[in-house]
Order: C-alpha cells, then structure tokens, then sequence
C-alpha cells in the first residue's frame, strides 16, 4: 500500500511539474514526461508484479486527464511501454545509468508509436504522427536523461515511507 | 491456472491494452468527456495546481525580470554610446559654428578689399619659442609668393617668408625681425612697428615732435608695397620718450590675436582697401 502511496505521490509531483512549472520555463521546446519515468520504473523494479502494469495503466490515465481529448490514449500508450520495458528489464540486469536510460528511451519510442496507433484508430493520426516526428525521439531523450534522478527521487522516496 | 500465474503481469497488461484501446474508441469522437476517474483526478490535483500556478508564476515573474535587465543592461549600453555620439555631434557642430563665423567675418572682410585675396588655413606654429611664425595650407601652386602680405580681418598678420608648393610660413609681425611701415591713425605721425622680445610690438622710429598717445590706433602706411594704406595693426600702449635723440618709441599691441588664428588672408600681388577703416573687432 505504502509503494502505491510512494508512486501516487511521485506522479502527482511529475503532473505539477508538467502541467506547472515546465511549461513556464522559458527556451524549453520540450520537457521530459516524467509519468513516463514512473511507468518505466513500475516496469524495470515491479515487472513481477501485475500491480505495475494496473499502474501504468492509471499513470496514463491520470495524464489521459491532463492531456489531449481521447481518453485512454495516453493509458494505452504507457501501458504498451510499459510492457517494453518490463521485457527489457527481465532480460536485462540494470539498477541506473546507461541501461536504464536506454531502456527508458526505448519505452518512450514505444509510448509514441502506440499513441500513433490510438490516433489513427479514432482518425486523429495526422496531428499525432506530426508531433512524435517531430519530438518524439527528443522527448523520449529528454525522458531518458531525467530516468536517473526520477529512479533516485523515488527510491529516496520509499526510504521516507519505511520501504525498503 | 499454472499460465495465467505466470503470465499474469502481461495479461494484465494486456486486459489494461485492450481497456485504455476500448476506452479511446468509445470516446475518440467525442468532443467531450465524462469520465468519473477523469473528474476525480481533476479535482484532486486543483489545489495543487493552483498552488503550482503561483510558483509558475513566480518562475515567470524572476525570468521576466531577468530578461528585462539584461534588456535595460543592453540598452544602457547602447545609450550610452549614442550619448557619446550625440555629444560628438554637437561638440562638432558647435565648432562647425564658430568656424562658420569666422569664415563669414572673413567673406564679410574680403568684401572691403580689391585684389586677389586667398584664404588660408593655418597648420602649424613656430617649432621654437625664438622666432613668431605661422605655417599656412597654400604654397605657390595656389599662387602665394615670398613677400606677400598675410592678414586678418582684425589687421595684419605678417609677411610670407618662405613658400613651398603647397605650404607657406609667415613671418609675424610680432617677430622681432619683422618691420612694417606704420602711421599712427590720429596725427599721422610715421614710424616702423617691429616686434619685440615679449610678444609685443614696438613703433620706432617716430619724431619726438610727433603727437603720440596711449590709445592710438597704428595703421599701415602702405609705402613699404606689401601693405594697403589704413590696414590696422595694432594699438598704442605705451609711449616712451626717455632719452636724448632724435626719435621716440610707443608700445603696440597687436590686434590680432596671433595665438587663435586659424585661418588668415593672403595677398597674391598688391591690394588695395576699399575703405580706410578697421574692418573687424578686435579678437
């Protein structure tokens, strides 16, 4: 219960982030979706457990919320990375650094090309295809860079709540 | 039940799939949403988005403030240099001015005489303090030939001494080695105004029995052929009849200021005045 608290907590901060300070920062063409972060680490530290993947899930819901209009897009999206980085993971050793920024990158690639999918599946994929060629690879890059200190910040987090 | 144990997280994942696929499709054409989670979500995060906005705003508020001062930094700067070139222009006007009008005084001048009259602009002073003289910017390809008279619209100047192509150098009148036959306006009273050690100019050569007087007025007489007659140059001072001989002497000062001239006339062959007056103020 207390790492579903640990999780909730860290993606109500990455949506204030989101949706409050990032965009005020100025020259910033693109920031980094730390929600995508935390379904990467639901995939990479919980791929075991089938909690992560309800948690990706209501991660991509929650950001459904706040972005876009097709409800469940942003569910789907994270849940497809989701499963990418969870097969990543149980093939791959990784605690931090180069793997799991790797892993992360390709979660993000995955999440763009499912958002493609779910706009072209309600004929919306124009705006969509447009967006994710043009930032998609430096979100997911952007995404990827962060992964370390989002890891930290929740590990730091759990420690807090007497996880681990 | 052994599979789904082991593949319950991609079944899960897949049920999630097959949820968020459902979810997009029934709502994908729908310009709005119902969603209670949806709604939830909203209203859980509106207080914190609230709060955030105040952070937003001061995040927007510190940078505006940042890029305004570099701003005002960058336009100080190009203030000032526009402050400095607008100083430049009107210290250049100002001179521009003042040449104006001295030049004007000269053409005004230049009208009292008849004769070929060159204007000249002075480039360069005496090298030494032992001798007064000027260099000018014409020289005999502009016409300008030893001996000619140099003078200003106040009186006189000097003497070419020395010409080059293109430059001259004119003896002061001040120098002790000129000479200028004189009359002294008043009585008409003849002498020669030579220069003097100290800056000055002395009338020698003047009968005891003449009329002179602090205050006078000395003038050329014309009979040396350099000057016109009634050319000023300068005033009397003093007036010394020490001694036993036959003549007396009288301190001159030069009515032209020697030491601010800056451009002066130059005769080419004789001229004569127009009128027998002093043309000009004294500087």
């Amino acid at each position: 219960m207390r790492s579903v608290l640990a999780i909730a907590a860290a993606g109500v901060a990455a949506m204030l982030l989101q949706t409050g300070i990032f965009p005020a920062l100025p020259y910033l063409p693109v920031w980094p979706d730390l929600i995508l972060v935390l379904a990467g680490y639901l995939g990479i530290r919980h791929h075991t457990s089938a909690g992560g993947a309800v948690g990706a899930f209501l991660l991509g819901y929650f950001l459904d919320t706040f972005s876009g209009t097709i409800l469940g897009m942003q569910a789907f999206s994270l849940t497809a990375a989701y499963v990418a980085m969870t097969l990543m993971a149980r093939h791959l050793w990784m605690e931090r650094g180069l793997p799991l920024m790797a892993t992360i990158f390709v979660g993000g690639c995955v999440r763009a090309l499912a958002a493609v999918g779910v706009a072209a599946m309600v004929a919306t994929r124009a705006q969509v295809w447009q967006h994710v060629v043009r930032y998609g690879f430096v979100e997911a890059a952007a995404a990827a860079l962060v992964a370390p200190a989002v890891f930290w910040g929740v590990t730091w987090e759990k420690r807090l709540l007497g996880l681990r | 039940m052994d599979f789904i144990r082991r593949n319950r997280v991609f079944l899960t994942s897949a049920a999630c799939l097959l949820l968020a696929a459902g979810l997009a499709l029934r709502t994908g054409r729908q310009q709005t949403r119902a969603d209670r989670l949806g709604r939830f979500f909203l209203e859980l995060m509106a207080p914190l988005q609230r709060s955030t906005a105040a952070v937003d705003r001061a995040i927007v508020s510190a940078w505006r403030s940042v890029v305004e001062l570099v701003g005002a930094r960058n336009e100080n700067v190009v203030l000032r240099i526009r402050v400095q070139q607008l100083e430049q222009e009107v210290d250049r006007r100002s001179e521009l001015d003042i040449e104006n009008a001295r030049l004007r005084g000269l053409l005004d001048f230049r009208r009292t005489l008849q004769g070929d009259i060159l204007t000249a602009r002075i480039i360069g002073r005496d090298a030494t303090g032992m001798a007064r003289t000027l260099v000018i910017d014409r020289g005999e390809a502009d016409g300008v030939v030893k001996g000619a008279a140099a003078f200003a619209p106040e009186g006189v100047v000097g003497q070419i001494f020395l010409a080059s192509r293109h430059a001259a150098r004119i003896l002061l009148v001040s120098d002790h080695n000129s000479g200028v036959d004189a009359l002294v306006e008043r009585t008409r009273a003849r002498g020669i105004v030579q220069g003097t050690v100290d800056s000055g100019c002395g009338l020698k050569y003047v009968k005891r029995t003449e009329d002179v007087q602090v205050g006078d007025t000395v003038v050329t007489s014309g009979l040396d052929g350099i000057f016109p007659k009634g050319l000023p140059i300068g005033r009397v001072v003093s007036v010394d009849k020490r001694g036993q001989g036959l003549f007396q002497s009288a301190e001159v000062a030069p009515r032209v200021d020697f030491d601010r001239l800056e451009e002066v006339l130059v005769a080419r062959g004789s001229f004569t005045l127009l009128e027998e007056a002093p043309a000009a103020p004294e500087q």
